[in-house]
């Protein structure tokens, strides 16, 4: 679910290892989020963490199959899965001492946006792409997710990702505060040369 | 079909019309070849459309656009002034119901607003673009935040004006407003107080075409994504989670049944027959 590396002395890369779904985040994955978090916030030896995804896609949200209507998993896992969600994104992601540095290619959707809001700098491809689709399922956007988008970019952004459903391009994310960024080559290799700045400043 | 002010419960006025075509009122101000001044009856009406259409399941969308060569270029002063000498609380009024309307009721109101603007904006225009949700300027519509406008708007009141959201808000439009300075559509959009601009010849396609495409989103699933980025900027984390699964609940038990959009839309998904996810 998760691939950590330690690459260099001080760097940490976080990448989302689920591929064949576009890394949605799934029950094992965002309890191995949480779990690898809690793990890192208290390395000393560790100054900057990139968080990216594996397979050409960042990440595509939730896992619709694991946390909506037709999940076939337990009430008790689901609750705990729920949970850790909620701790890492909405408390633990941003108290993390160390500099984040996110890299972003193919989709970063829904619920994988407050890791953009949590990051210090996000380098996204110029291809990459970035919405909030849930209105197209008929669902409603998580509070958490919309008060996180509303903190990166203003009303205006924010209404039209949440009641359109349209994604946007990476200049537009640009543009629109999601990003810092816009990179034509790989956005991780740019990521973690400006993490490497980082820890040797 | 064509829906006179009238079907919504208001009686009509020569300078606004209104279109229902299917599912989309599409108000337009003023009059051909008009200047764009809102008179006092002009701002009235406003009000009172979104009062009426809240609740009115016909309705999907509305779409605010200038039938006048402005969207807004001022409050009608002439208007104003003698509407005041002879019935100062009917001003006083309007401009109440109109403030309270922008700031409070079109931001929870069930139906996506959006609004289209050319030629000048400014003043009362300004006001009703706070409360829209997507905002489609022309490249070349000019912004002006005349500081003797809002002047006149907080003295009608007679109170302060409401703070301008989150739109109108920073150091750079303070100054703008006191320099008087003009900014056009592009620059709009750079500061979010519209959500894009678009060269003049395509404004009124772009905009026809969000609004038919938010008409096919689910109603219910719409006017909760507009109370939640309504209120949960204000909350703390934990009580956006409580209120997320508050309306969570509250959508599904709503939504029920096999023919909801809801089923529909996870069902295709699910058999992989429909790709929701990618903007669809």
């Amino acid at each position: 679910m998760l691939r950590i590396e330690d690459p260099l002395p001080g760097l940490r890369l976080i990448g989302f290892n689920r591929a064949p779904k576009r890394n949605a985040i799934g029950v094992e994955l965002t309890l191995a989020i949480e779990r690898v978090l809690l793990e890192t916030r208290f390395r000393d030896d560790i100054k900057a963490l990139v968080i990216h995804g594996i397979g050409g896609h960042f990440c595509a949200g939730m896992d619709m199959k694991d946390f909506f209507d037709s999940s076939t998993r337990s009430p008790e896992l689901l609750k705990t899965a729920r949970a850790a969600t909620e701790h890492w994104r909405c408390h633990l992601l941003r108290k993390m001492p160390q500099t984040i540095f996110t890299a972003v290619e193919g989709y970063c959707l829904g619920g994988a946006l407050p890791i953009l809001e949590c990051s210090d700098v996000v380098v996204g491809h110029a291809k990459a792409q970035f919405g909030m689709p849930e209105i197209n399922f008929g669902f409603v956007p998580g509070g958490q997710i919309v008060k996180s988008v509303g903190l990166m970019t203003n009303k205006r952004a924010l209404s039209y990702l949440a009641l359109t459903g349209r994604l946007i391009d990476a200049t537009r994310a640009l543009h629109w505060g999601l990003l810092s960024e816009v990179v034509d080559h790989d956005p991780l290799r740019r990521a973690m040369e400006l993490a490497q700045q980082e820890i040797n400043f | 079909m064509t829906l006179s002010l009238t079907d919504i419960g208001i009686d009509p006025d020569e300078s606004i019309q209104a279109n229902l075509e299917q599912g989309v009122l599409i108000v337009g101000l003023g009059q051909a070849g008009g200047q764009g001044l809102w008179t006092v009856s002009m701002i009235e009406y406003l009000s009172r459309v979104v009062q009426r259409i809240a609740g009115n399941e016909s309705i999907r969308v509305l779409v605010l656009e200038a039938v006048s060569k402005d969207f807004c270029s001022g409050l009608d002063l002439n208007d104003f002034a003698a509407i005041t000498k002879t019935d100062p609380i009917r001003v006083r009024t309007a401009m109440d119901e109109f403030e309270q309307c922008c700031l409070r009721l079109m931001p929870t109101l069930e139906q996506p607003v959006l609004a289209q603007v050319h030629g000048q904006c400014q003043s009362a225009g300004i006001k009703w673009l706070e409360g829209c949700d997507i905002v489609y300027a022309d490249h070349r519509a000019e912004f002006f935040l005349d500081e003797s406008d809002f002047h006149q708007l907080s003295m009608v009141n007679n109170s302060q004006s409401e703070p301008k959201a989150n739109l109108i808000s920073t150091n750079t439009e303070s100054f703008d407003a006191l320099a008087q300075q003009v900014f056009d559509g592009q620059e709009a959009a750079r500061r979010g107080l519209v959500t894009q601009s678009f060269p003049h010849d395509l404004l009124t396609h772009e905009i026809r075409a969000l609004a038919s495409s938010l008409i096919e989103k689910d109603r219910l699933a719409l006017q909760f994504t507009k109370e939640t980025i309504a209120h949960v900027g204000t909350m703390s984390w934990d009580a956006s989670v409580n209120y997320t699964a508050a309306k969570f609940a509250e959508l599904t038990s709503r939504q029920s049944g096999a023919s909801s959009s809801r089923a529909i839309a996870i069902a295709s998904f699910l058999a992989g027959e429909s790709k929701p996810g990618k903007g669809g």
